[in-house]
């Protein structure tokens, strides 16, 4: 079978059509991945609605391994498969022939399986007007308010279709979702600038982005407060995260940490994250998952055809876990080791690297009211603002925070951002909330490497930290 | 095929056809990694009827027809924009592409032989490195007779050392670029090896507000509130607090920045940019004050002004290459001028939150302590805070005599005063 009409064709048949193509590869294990995208962009800015943009996005890669060498090749069109599939075997020969290892990849089960899941309310399903209206409103919400001139409003969905195959047999086409939206108001008064927003993601629908009017408007009314708001004063302080700022910390602070296949590369940092050393108090449960489809980063398969699972990673404060793909796992070989499927590509230009889904903190048993209650002078960072690490030492910003003086929420402040390092951070933990929230929404995501931004997300409590390094202005 | 005879009446459209190949040859933690080639192609279709503007992209070959389709569905829906596509005019030739290449067996000894002598600094060292070239194609053309394209080759080399004590772990990195192959490994390693020589040592920091120098891969973050406020995008959509300040002096007298995509041989350099407006260099600082904005053809059209030839294709214009003006001091001086400070080669975080706030602030990744005019070793745990606004116009001290290249800037070190670092 030389050609194939992709979309027209069954399973079975573009299965036996990629299944045959990979009886080429004489290496010692290869995969091909396929991915058929739509994608659509709607962007209001001011006034005026800026931009709609529709992307059709299609093409394949094949990765070979041989001799503990990778090769790896991609292409647009599908007639580029076979000479890109034997240009990925030479490559991984020259590499193997430098690595000169025996080749080795976690064990995982054959899967032939048509993944589809459920959906809340399928993005194609809605019509381009509805969408245009909808963001429309929300733009005039909240212009409609002082002292804001300008606002953003972002949406993105991507649906895609996915073919993964393998050289073991498995053969998995996948249909996956991303939908994100973020509205921002840039408030101004004087020489005085801020911009909070309101941002939603989910991995199963965009129901998440019907009914933002309160959210919004929340946030038009915090924005007139946020104008007279001093900007954060630089100290240690500390600090109750809520949800979405909790699930920003655990992403940054322990969660790229987690990614085996950076730790199979440093032996000096793989011994200082030693599983079971003690990283936390008992009360802090860390652990990964794909199954949060209501927020950006849920997964059915990873990007290995490995089914994506729970990893536990800290329990009771003790590291238990890492996040694998199937060449770390092999490599570290380390005892109770479970694939998770956590190898993920931003796309079919990218090889699968380990990557987050769903990062999130186990609930914990105290209140608000008791985590606000004998702090003398501390801080309230609420929001996701983005973040970074280089693993040891980490960054991470809020949109906006309450000062809190003697137990109780004070004044407002703005341009909060906040440091960490992983080893006396997580230690500082001391209450964890008895609630959840979600984490993970707007246009951004995760970035490595030069893969970004990849969908990540999560559920998180409310924490409280002790000792937290946050910038600002001069006392 | 050509466009033309499927448009709409009265309908104008641009197409662009980009062509990237890539090579990547990697060694990963002393060990060879991987060879990665990637082909990507993109056609992007604005299509403008009735006064409404829409865009499709697709990646599959020999597309036009299918994103006019895509492009004429979504034109109900498009943005009220009108944007003036370009028509035939002359190009400038520039020099972009290198016919010079090496060999698989080339990269991989050249890359054998950068790690083996990082490795030599330091045996506890793990070293990355890697090479990448990159080959671009771009054939723009607009139903005005606008029809040209060019080609241009980049090559990359990088290195990374990652040093662990204990739990303590620091990055230092280093990379060069070239239009050719002949990449300058010997500044990675001298640079890298200096580096490593003050960091294995870490300091303690008191916190307060000091004199501090920022490498020239950090200037772009301590001047990112700048870039922002003269981006034609931000002053079309009211988000620049300097939209009618232009011509003001808001900074320092010695602070000039100019943008310059038009140079010969330089790998940020394109002969037009995404619109097919021919590139050119722009001064947008003279003196301490914003003179000028990088707009493309939208928001020079909102702003009733040319485009600067820095459309990006994406919603905003974008800088080609950033030159800020040196100093008088050479960095050996700006250092023997700090009783108490420190040099930040590398943050994390700094490009978050809000520029038109004028607050920058990051965890500093790599600093190193200047004491009584000497480094004496590395800082960590640390943050530092600005104003990029208050601190370029009131605590602005110097800058070093000499500028070099970081990735698409070309900037000198820049020491200023009474940066805020908090630390416990």
């Amino acid at each position: 079978m030389d050609k194939i009409n992709w979309r027209a064709e069954t399973f079975e048949t573009v299965k036996a059509f990629l299944l045959e193509k990979l009886n080429l590869a004489d290496v010692d294990y290869c995969e091909i991945r396929i991915e058929d995208s739509r994608d659509l962009q709607i962007m209001h800015q001011g006034q005026a609605l800026e931009q709609v943009r529709s992307n059709n996005l299609f093409g394949g890669n094949v990765r070979a391994l041989y001799h503990g060498g990778w090769g790896f090749a991609t292409f647009n069109d599908l007639d580029d498969l076979e000479a890109n599939l034997r240009l990925a075997c030479d490559q991984a020969k020259a590499a193997g022939a430098l690595v000169q290892e025996q080749s080795q990849l976690a064990e995982v089960p054959v899967v032939v399986e048509d993944v589809c899941p459920n959906w809340t309310l399928h993005p194609e399903a809605v019509s381009l007007d509805e969408k245009v209206r909808i963001l429309g409103h929300y733009q005039q919400l909240v212009l409609s308010y002082p002292n804001i001139p300008s606002c953003s409003v972002f949406f993105q969905e991507r649906c895609t279709t996915v073919w993964f195959v393998n050289s073991e047999g498995t053969a998995i086409r996948q249909e996956k979702v991303d939908t994100a939206a973020s509205v921002t108001a840039h408030g101004r008064k004087g020489d005085v600038s801020v911009s909070p927003s309101v941002a939603t993601g989910s991995s199963q629908g965009l129901d998440h982005m019907l009914n933002l009017d309160q959210q919004i408007k929340e946030m038009c009314e915090l924005t007139q407060n946020l104008l007279d708001a001093p900007p954060m004063k630089a100290g240690v302080y500390t600090v109750i995260c809520d949800p979405a700022h909790t699930g920003l910390f655990v992403h940054e602070a322990f969660g790229h940490l987690s990614e085996a296949d950076d730790l199979a590369k440093s032996p000096g940092f793989l011994k200082a994250m030693s599983l079971g050393r003690v990283l936390g108090k008992p009360i802090l449960d860390i652990y990964e998952t794909g199954e949060f489809m209501h927020v950006r980063g849920g997964l059915i398969y990873d990007d290995e055809g490995v089914a994506c699972k729970r990893a536990d990673l800290v329990k009771e404060g003790v590291l238990v876990g890492r996040l694998h793909n199937r060449w770390s796992a092999a490599k570290l070989a380390e005892e109770g080791t479970v694939l998770t499927g956590s190898a993920r590509a931003i796309n079919y230009i990218f090889p699968p690297i380990v990557r987050m889904r769903n990062t999130c903190i186990g609930i914990g048993e105290s209140s608000f009211e008791d985590m606000l209650k004998d702090v003398k002078l501390g801080v309230y960072a609420i929001g996701s603002g983005g973040g970074q690490t280089n693993g040891e030492m980490f960054n991470f910003a809020a949109h906006y925070a309450y000062m809190i003086r003697d137990g109780k929420l004070a004044e407002l402040v703005r341009d909060v951002k906040l440091m960490g390092n992983v080893f006396t951070t997580l230690e500082n933990i001391d209450m964890v909330g008895n609630d959840l929230g979600p984490f993970g929404g707007g246009a951004g995501g995760c970035g490595k490497g030069s893969q970004s931004p990849l969908p990540t997300g999560g559920v998180c409590p409310h924490i409280r930290i002790q000792n937290v390094i946050l910038g600002g202005v001069k006392e | 095929m050509s466009l033309r005879e499927h448009l709409p009446w009265g309908a104008s459209y641009e197409l662009s056809r980009v062509r990237n190949q890539s090579k990547t040859t990697a060694f990963r933690g002393n060990s060879f990694e991987s060879i990665e080639s990637a082909d990507r192609l993109n056609e992007t279709l604005r299509l403008q009827h009735q006064g409404k503007l829409s865009i499709a992209v697709s990646s599959k070959p020999h597309s036009s027809l299918a994103l006019l389709q895509q492009a004429i569905a979504a034109l109900p829906y498009g943005s009220a924009h009108t944007i003036p596509f370009v028509g035939d005019s002359p190009i400038k030739e520039l020099h972009l592409e290198d016919p010079d290449d090496l060999t698989s067996q080339q990269v991989i000894e050249q890359l054998s032989a950068l790690v083996a002598d990082l490795r030599a600094l330091d045996s506890r060292l793990s070293v990355s490195a890697g090479i990448q070239s990159t080959k671009t194609e771009l054939t723009l053309e607009t139903s005005l007779g606008f029809n040209h394209s060019y080609r241009k080759t980049v090559w990359g080399g990088y290195a990374g050392l990652e040093l662990v004590q204990g739990d303590d772990k620091v990055d230092l990195s280093h990379a060069v670029l070239n239009s050719g192959p002949k990449l300058n490994f010997q500044e990675i390693k001298d640079e890298l090896a200096d580096l490593l020589n003050y960091s294995k040592e870490v300091v303690d920091f008191i916190p307060g507000s000091y004199p501090v120098i920022f490498a020239p891969g950090e200037v772009g973050s301590i001047i990112n509130p700048v870039l922002a406020c003269v981006n034609g995008m931000s002053v079309a959509r009211q988000l620049s607090p300097w939209a009618d300040k232009l011509g003001q002096e808001l900074l320092d007298p010695r602070f000039n920045l100019v943008d310059d995509g038009s140079l010969e041989r330089s790998v940020f350099s394109v002969p037009f940019d995404s619109e097919g407006t021919p590139t050119r260099r722009n001064i947008l600082v003279q003196n301490g004050s914003p003179v000028g904005l990088i707009l493309d053809r939208k928001t020079g059209a909102l702003l009733g002004k040319e485009s600067t030839g820095n459309a990006s294709g994406g919603s905003a214009p974008m800088y080609h290459h950033l030159q800020l003006a040196t100093g008088s001091k050479t960095l050996e001086e700006l250092i023997s001028s700090v009783e108490y400070g420190m040099l930040i080669y590398d943050t994390m975080g700094s490009w978050s939150g809000n520029p038109y706030a004028g607050i920058v602030s990051g965890t500093v990744a790599l600093g190193l302590k200047i004491e009584k005019g000497k480094i004496v070793g590395r800082v960590k745990d640390c943050m530092f805070t600005i104003n990029a606004f208050e601190h370029l116009r009131q605590h602005f001290i110097d800058c070093s005599q000499v500028a070099k290249p970081a990735w698409n800037h070309l900037f000198p070190h820049v020491l200023l005063d009474e940066v805020v670092i908090s630390s416990k």
